[in-house]
């Protein structure tokens, strides 16, 4: 018999990417179904499960859930496929509580009896397999907020010991456990609604109870990976222990996205003591984990023997895999086309929606200069993360109300990849696949709070993007130093904050004439800067920005700021949106032309931009891009 | 503490030592840390190989931001999406 993991499918139904709108076949349940097909076939005994993290992660989680929430007497979409595939039970993942209880218990079909949420007099439509969940409870009435446990009964065919097959029924009792760091994780939804305990404490509760209710298997549904650290209710990965729970007989694992087992795993947590990343087994329990987002499958093939009163697992006989959907071959298992046909309906809505105009712009949002000082797809960047902190430190931090505020950020797309690879955003509707664009990484906002002369640090650091130039070379020099990636180059773009790069000075010694609203920058003052948690956490190693400084580190990300404040200003226009230079190169005449790359034929973006002191030399300078010089005299 | 002689006086080394307790004992930002200081030679030696390895170790430990810096390093188109997912879902269980 086997059991059949997925986890961690996040809402990967289909193999598709919502932001770029094209298919995605490395990824998806619709290709993970293919290989449930083979695998029955091999084992007509079988049992399905997922192990949660189910119902988020992608475009199509959120146009359910946020867009256009399904209704009471609707399945959601995954698990409408879900039932087709016809699973046998399912564990509930951290995720499933981001978009908070409410939502939850209706896409599961659930009764929640839980402090701020109402209680429904009848279940919506979800899941038809049982969901568990034995270490969450309600904290209005200290019982369990899902099944903890169930026992299923499987009509099995069996080989009788005349050798001819047997029908018979096997009692396979599941139980779910879930991190309970999702108190932390999840505060704002969970805060004073449901507790958590501990895996070990959990199990060794319910195991006796399950066997004494007639279970003649128990397989752990657990959401999360091993660690060995010492023992804790509270901690995430908990399985190291839970498999030295008498009793349980396999464990499915998922939350880490790995793959288990691998023989070449480097990963720690299938190198600790105990743990055969070879056969797969912890502490000598059967164990899968199959990786994420419906790459993998895992199956365990369990040989059962009745040994008199009961069914027995020979051990010897247990066969541990994940199976990719990428074969040996490098080519991929076909996506079965009734998972499409099942959500097509959803799946186009989702594409819909991330096509939606939030707003629109009325200039040309682009990168191609933005060495050079142009600000047009970095100013309103700035101007959402400003705002947002503005409102933050406002209602919660007001302590902090009255120090400056500055927003930093950084053409992400410079030409590393080539002169297509640059921000462009054409004038007209901005739709959430234009937002992807203008924020290509996946940041959360986060706020710091520094001193002048670190903030001075950080743009010293920002401005190793260039050369020193040397005034008297009469030679061509390159402005932009390779070495130090468009996404490090941090800027300001306010009319209350002004500074100039002398790129004739060696690096730490650039920055002049720093000024918050037109007065010298004191360096002992205090400054709030928004910024995301790439750079806050230390990310380019800016001095002092380690996260030893962070004031605020947003659950939301930038480009849902960024998304939401073009929302409320509807039309971004040069003049609001697009033209504050903070920096400006200190002026200097060079007796060679100082000379950068960008896309060929883009001149009049930078006029547009007000940016005068550019021309281009070249059109080809023989990798594609064009030869530009800039007249750091003006 | 000591990296930015908050309250003390600066002691990189002691800073970087630190780290790599933190590091070793399983901290993803302390790794993250450490593999900074490591690659721009922060207190201790540059050692490129091994700012790369902590960068790993701390990308496993599933620290957004080092899965950000090895997605934006990656060649592969493929496999940086892939790395950039990873530092997404990652953020939505750090806790700060």
């Amino acid at each position: 018999m086997a059991l059949l993991e997925t986890t961690d499918l996040h809402s990967n139904v289909v193999g598709y990417d919502y932001y770029k709108l094209a298919p995605d076949t490395s990824l998806g349940l619709d290709r993970t179904a293919t290989l449930i097909a083979q695998a029955r076939a091999e084992f007509p005994n079988n049992l399905l499960f997922d192990n949660g993290d189910t119902i988020q992660g992608t475009a199509l989680a959120d146009w359910q859930a946020l867009a256009k929430p399904v209704r009471c007497d609707q399945v959601l979409g995954i698990y409408k496929v879900m039932n087709q595939l016809g699973y046998d039970g399912g564990g509930i993942g951290n995720h499933e509580f981001n978009y908070g209880l409410s939502y939850l218990g209706q896409v599961t079909g659930s009764r929640f009896d839980v402090a701020g949420v109402a209680k429904r007099k009848t279940a919506c439509a979800g899941p038809t397999f049982p969901q568990v969940l034995a270490n969450i409870y309600s904290l209005k009435t200290s019982r369990p907020l899902f099944t903890p446990y169930r026992i299923i009964e499987k009509k099995i065919t069996a080989q009788g010991l005349d050798g001819k097959p047997v029908a018979t029924t096997i009692k396979v009792g599941i139980i779910g456990f879930t991190p309970p760091t999702i108190l932390s994780w999840d505060k704002r939804n969970l805060e004073g609604k449901v507790y958590a305990e501990g895996l070990r404490e959990t199990a060794q509760k319910y195991i006796p109870e399950m066997r004494a209710r007639g279970a003649d298997l128990i397989v752990a549904i657990s959401h999360g990976g091993l660690d060995d650290s010492p023992y804790a209710p509270s901690m995430e990965n908990g399985n190291w222990y839970l498999a030295q729970v008498p009793g349980i007989d396999a464990m499915l694992l998922g939350h880490s996205h790995q793959k288990f087992p691998d023989a070449a795993s480097t990963v720690a947590q299938f190198n600790l003591p105990g743990v055969d990343k070879v056969r797969g087994t912890v502490h000598g329990v059967p164990t899968v984990m199959a990786n994420l987002w419906g790459k993998h499958l895992g199956v365990i093939g369990l040989h059962l023997r009745r040994d008199g009163q009961r069914w027995v697992v020979e051990k010897d006989r247990t066969t541990v895999e994940a199976r990719g959907t990428q074969q040996a071959d490098k080519s991929l298992v076909a996506a079965d086309p009734a998972v499409l046909a099942t959500i097509a309906q959803e799946h186009a809505a989702t594409i819909a929606y991330v096509k939606t105009p939030v707003g629109t712009t009325a200039f040309r949002l682009s990168s191609y200069f933005s060495d050079v000082g142009d600000s047009s797809a970095l100013e309103v960047v700035n101007q959402a993360q400003t705002a947002y902190a503005a409102r933050y430190i406002k209602a919660n931090l007001p302590k902090l109300g009255g120090l400056p505020l500055l927003s930093m950020t950084a053409a992400f797309k410079s030409g590393f990849a080539g002169p297509a690879d640059y921000t462009d955003v054409a004038p007209g509707s901005l739709a959430l696949n234009n937002a992807a664009d203008l924020y290509l990484y996946p940041n959360a906002l986060y706020v710091v709070k520094i001193s002048g002369a670190e903030l001075k640090g950080w743009l010293e650091t920002s401005a190793k993007r260039f050369n020193t130039i040397d005034p008297a070379l009469a030679t061509a020099q390159e402005l932009v130093n390779p070495g130090h990636p468009s996404f490090n180059f941090d800027t300001v773009t306010s009319p209350d904050f002004s500074y100039r790069i002398d790129v004739t000075k060696p690096v730490g010694q650039r920055i002049v004439a720093m000024a918050w609203r037109g007065k010298p920058v004191d360096p002992g003052a205090s400054f709030l800067v928004a910024t995301n948690n790439y750079r806050a956490s230390g990310g380019g190693n800016f001095p002092g920005i380690d996260g030893s400084k962070t004031v605020l580190a947003s659950p939301d990300n930038n480009r849902d700021v960024l998304i939401d404040y073009v929302r409320a200003a509807k039309t971004l226009t040069r003049a609001a949106n697009g033209s504050a230079r903070s920096w400006r190169f200190a002026p200097v005449k060079t007796a060679g032309p100082v000379v950068f790359h960008s896309a060929p034929g883009k001149l009049a973006l930078a006029r547009e931009a007000g940016i005068d002191n550019v021309s281009e030399l070249q059109a080809d300078d023989g990798k594609g891009f064009a030869l530009y010089a800039v007249d750091l005299s003006k | 503490m000591y990296r930015n002689g908050a309250g003390v006086p600066v002691d990189k080394a002691r800073a970087a030592r630190l780290f790599e307790q933190g590091a070793l004992e399983g901290d993803a930002d302390a790794a993250f840390t450490l593999a900074n200081m490591l690659r721009d030679g922060e207190g201790v030696a540059p050692d490129a190989a091994a700012a790369r390895r902590w960068l790993q170790r701390a990308a496993d430990g599933e620290s957004p931001e080092a899965l950000q810096q090895l997605a934006m390093e990656e060649p592969d188109p493929a496999r940086a999406a892939q790395l950039f997912r990873e530092a997404a879902h990652a953020l939505q269980h750090t806790v700060r």
